[in-house]
């Protein structure tokens, strides 16, 4: 230990003394310490020949009928909980960058896993749309259909089939957009109930925090509904995750196409 | 030695020494060494505690060397409690002197 340290470690003990007195006191010791290096010894050897700190700073408060522990004698529990506010704001704000990189990242993959799957259904979906332009293009020489009934079969039956394909897609895009609506409006009817939840528990968090601070033993308490109402955030922003939105991204896909 | 021993007798020790004439915090210190083998540390909260109760007055002087130097002075007060120290040690010394004797005889 330096002289420094051993200084600022002393203060720390003897600071319910005026200032005036802390000062006359360090400054007997860094003298004493001075004289002890000019004598020979090194920094650390004269301030071990002071022996244990506790013990020096005890006899200096008795001197002054102070008793060893007032530290632990005096509350200050505003102290305490703003250390750790200010320490919890900083773990906060890092847990938040941290989250933004991660949701950013899946975000553009999951935008990339969209497109990739538009893109297939498009292929998909393009030779369907093909088909029934192939007939009209075909139609001029369909003039000799009624000639021959099989040519009419076949001709019917392709209109058919391009028919029953196009109203399949209506189906499909219909029942997409009922499914979204439906899904949407059930996370929405659970969400209502998870959000007056971390309504409640926010106000029980502040209740509770001024009950601790006046000294009710509340911790365990508050402690839980903190967890309740970041577990019921957590919920929240996962849910808004799973919102179904309308696919309009089809222009990007063009350009990639 | 026993710390018990020391510590109630330092108090006289360091009266005594500065009787004679007024002495700065470490030459004090120093001088209690020579003849009781103390933690240097603990000297001063005794300092302390003397000069609280009014035993010791406090005074800085100037040093050629270093920063001024806080000398102690020893009051009429602490020339009182020394020779009431002194006659407590005295008579004290001699009971467990005789005790001694005579367990020994």
């Amino acid at each position: 230990m330096n002289k420094e340290d051993f200084l600022k470690q002393l203060q720390e003990r003897i600071r319910i003394l005026q200032p005036s007195e802390q000062q006359d006191i360090l400054e007997e010791y860094a003298q004493h310490i001075q004289m002890r290096m000019e004598g020979g010894l090194s920094e650390d050897e004269a301030i071990r020949d002071f022996g244990s700190l506790d013990d020096l700073a005890a006899e200096i408060l008795e001197a002054y009928h102070i008793s060893p522990d007032w530290q632990s004698k005096i509350k200050e529990p505003i102290a305490p909980v703003k250390e750790a506010a200010i320490q919890c704001a900083g773990w906060l704000e890092r847990f938040w960058q941290k989250c933004r990189a991660a949701w950013g990242k899946f975000r553009k993959w999951l935008s990339g896993q969209w497109q990739n799957l538009q893109l297939r259904l498009k292929k998909e979906d393009a030779p369907e749309q093909e088909v029934p332009e192939q007939p009209k293009l075909e139609k001029p020489p369909k003039q000799p259909r009624p000639h021959t009934f099989w040519g009419w079969i076949k001709d019917m039956n392709r209109r058919l089939w391009g028919m029953i394909g196009a109203l399949f897609a209506w189906a499909i895009r219909v029942a997409k957009i009922l499914c979204r609506w439906a899904w949407n409006a059930a996370l929405l009817c659970a969400a209502v109930p998870v959000v007056c939840a971390v309504g409640f528990f926010l106000v029980c968090t502040g209740t509770l925090v001024v009950l601790l601070v006046q000294g009710y033993p509340a911790l365990g308490l508050l402690l839980g509904s903190i967890g309740i109402v970041v577990c019921g955030c957590g919920v929240l922003v996962f849910a808004c995750t799973l919102i179904w939105k309308k696919p309009n991204n089809n222009k990007e896909v063009g350009d990639h196409a | 030695m026993n710390a018990q021993f020391k510590k109630g007798v330092l108090e006289l020790i360091v009266l005594e020494s500065v009787r004679k004439r007024d002495m700065y915090g470490y030459e004090l210190v120093a001088e209690v060494s020579k003849v009781v083998d103390v933690n240097e540390g603990t000297i001063y909260p005794l300092l302390k505690r003397l000069t609280n109760e009014h035993y010791f007055e406090t005074y800085l002087r100037e040093s050629s060397e270093g920063p001024p130097r806080k000398y102690y002075h020893l009051t009429a007060a602490g020339v009182l409690y020394r020779d009431a120290l002194e006659a407590e040690w005295l008579q004290f010394s001699q009971q467990v002197n005789e005790f001694l004797q005579e367990h020994g005889a």
